[in-house]
């Protein structure tokens, strides 16, 4: 949603590149949408099974 | 005013009685050599425990002697805590794997969408103009992928973290971002698509629709569908 906002306000803007700042912010929150996920599966994982 | 230490006692065991159903995870830092945490570590695995709920059935045993109670470690309770874990982390293992799969859905979706409509200029264009065209329903995919992943996350999140360390404006606004139905487009056919009800197209099929919301950058994305429509040569305004 937020790269959809900044999408549109730099074509709003008329300025060229709006495109790929959403897909640069795409891939940057998807980045952090796996790394938070994997931390939390890791953690889970770790309560459920027993820890050495 | 006296207090005696079993009128103490007895309040402190009321007071776990009613707390103790309200786990929680806490992190503390324990002042030890790391050789003595291997042997502990060493200990928990042979008792087949984490080394979290051996530190947890220590102050178990130390509270209940001092409430009073007869301090004898339960294996029950052991047990039970182990069950508890299972019970806790499996669902939360299972959301996180839901969030994982559906970003990567959407990435890999995305990513073949710029492959698969090659008109559509990635650098000034958004990608919700895939949504426009014969591969349409991939972005629709995308989206839809996108939200259960969000969803998973934001349910998983609000799990497994404590009460102190979860920002509830945080999960909401990511709640709230999941939940936004946004730029599908419309097959319906006929009549006025814009949600303010001005827009002069009868083509809806051309366009992307911002649903339920009616602001600002769903008219642009319902113009910018016009444009793409345009661009393509199957659509006139």
């Amino acid at each position: 949603m937020i790269a959809e906002f900044v999408a549109g306000g730099l074509a709003r803007a008329g300025e060229t590149g709006a495109g790929i700042a959403q897909r640069i912010l795409i891939v940057t929150f998807a980045t952090w949408f796996v790394v938070t996920a994997m931390r939390l599966r890791s953690n889970a994982t770790e309560t459920a099974a027993p820890r050495a | 005013m006296r207090v005696s230490g079993a009128k103490l006692a007895n309040a402190d065991r009321r007071l776990l009685a009613a707390m103790d159903r309200d786990e929680r995870w806490q992190q503390v830092k324990v002042p030890i050599s790391p050789s003595l945490w291997d042997v502990w570590g060493r200990y928990c695995e042979l008792a087949g425990i984490s080394m979290g709920r051996g530190i947890d059935v220590l102050i178990d045993l130390e509270v209940a002697a001092r409430s009073g109670q007869n301090g004898e470690p339960s294996t029950n309770s052991t047990d039970a805590g182990k069950k508890r874990d299972l019970q806790a982390g499996k669902p939360v293992a299972f959301l996180a794997t839901v969030a994982i799969v559906g970003t990567a859905a959407f990435v890999v979706l995305i990513a073949a969408l710029h492959f698969l409509s090659p008109d559509i200029n990635p650098i000034e264009r958004p990608t919700s103009d895939y949504a426009v065209g014969p591969y349409g329903y991939l972005m629709t995919a995308a989206w839809v992928c996108l939200s259960l992943s969000t969803w998973a996350l934001v349910i998983g999140l609000r799990r497994d973290l404590s009460r102190p360390a979860q920002s509830r404006l945080g999960l909401g606004l990511l709640g709230h971002r999941s939940s936004c139905r946004r730029n599908l487009p419309d097959r319906s056919g006929g009549g006025s698509i814009n949600p303010r009800g001005d827009h002069p197209c009868d083509q809806r099929s051309a366009h992307l629709l911002e649903f339920g919301r009616g602001h600002e950058p769903g008219i642009t994305r319902v113009q910018t569908g016009c444009e793409v429509a345009r661009s393509i040569g199957s659509h006139r305004c």
